[in-house]
């Protein structure tokens, strides 16, 4: 299928340089973009983002019942009593 | 921008506790680098340790360890153990904060804790930041 996308001047010619040196073109480099995009699975949450997020929102099961603060100061005097 | 960071285990522990300034200001910590794809690198002793204090007072952990696991960890392995040995140079660092700060040292990370330890000029090996001051730098909204 063809389509016209606009791109600015800069990645236009940075593309184009790419293209020179490797031998292939332009509409090469483009559609091998956008296949990684689609293979990488754009706006989809990694592992990682999905393990920060359960810290970010701890369900209340797991909440101990000393402030941040207890805590922190408690795993202080721990690592100082090594 | 999208330095690597190494997570203390303090900020992950001030995270469970009840809300205070510490855990409302770690769990936003944790919502922004999240959302940012932050690369995040931990050494194996802070989940170790992580795990040993919330398992004192909640005994289930399964959740929690399976959310460490998808992160980048960094093993105590015999080259680590061998650049760590060339980088010992102040007697007062604990073991574990020597390990956490050689791990940021090593991956030329900035740490992220809230431990006054690691905060002070003790720590000689690498920049650390709290997570309020990480988050200040700007650039992570």
């Amino acid at each position: 299928m063809r389509t016209q996308i606009y791109l600015p001047e800069e990645i236009h010619s940075n593309l184009q340089k790419l293209a020179k040196q490797k031998g292939t073109t332009l509409s090469k480099l483009i559609r091998q973009g956008a296949e990684t995009v689609l293979k990488k699975g754009y706006g989809k949450k990694t592992p990682q983002q999905k393990a920060l997020e359960f810290f970010a929102k701890v369900p209340k099961e797991y909440r101990i019942n000393k402030t941040g603060k207890e805590l922190i100061d408690l795993l202080r005097k721990e690592r100082d009593d090594e | 921008m999208n330095e690597k960071i190494v997570i203390d285990s303090s900020v992950f522990i001030s995270a469970l506790g009840n809300p205070d300034i510490f855990t409302k200001e770690s769990k936003s910590f944790f919502i922004q680098i999240a959302k940012q794809n932050i690369p995040v690198i931990l050494p194996t002793i802070v989940v170790a340790e992580t795990l040993v204090k919330i398992y004192r007072y909640k005994r289930r952990i399964k959740k929690i360890s399976e959310s460490f696991f998808d992160m980048e960890l960094v093993s105590l392995d015999l080259d680590f153990l061998k650049q760590l040995s060339s980088l010992i140079k102040e007697p007062k660092l604990k073991t574990s904060d020597l390990i956490i700060a050689v791990c940021a040292k090593l991956a030329s990370a900035v740490l992220i804790s809230w431990d006054k330890r690691h905060l002070s000029k003790e720590n000689y090996l690498c920049e650390t930041l709290t997570p309020k001051e990480y988050l200040l730098q700007g650039v992570h909204y």
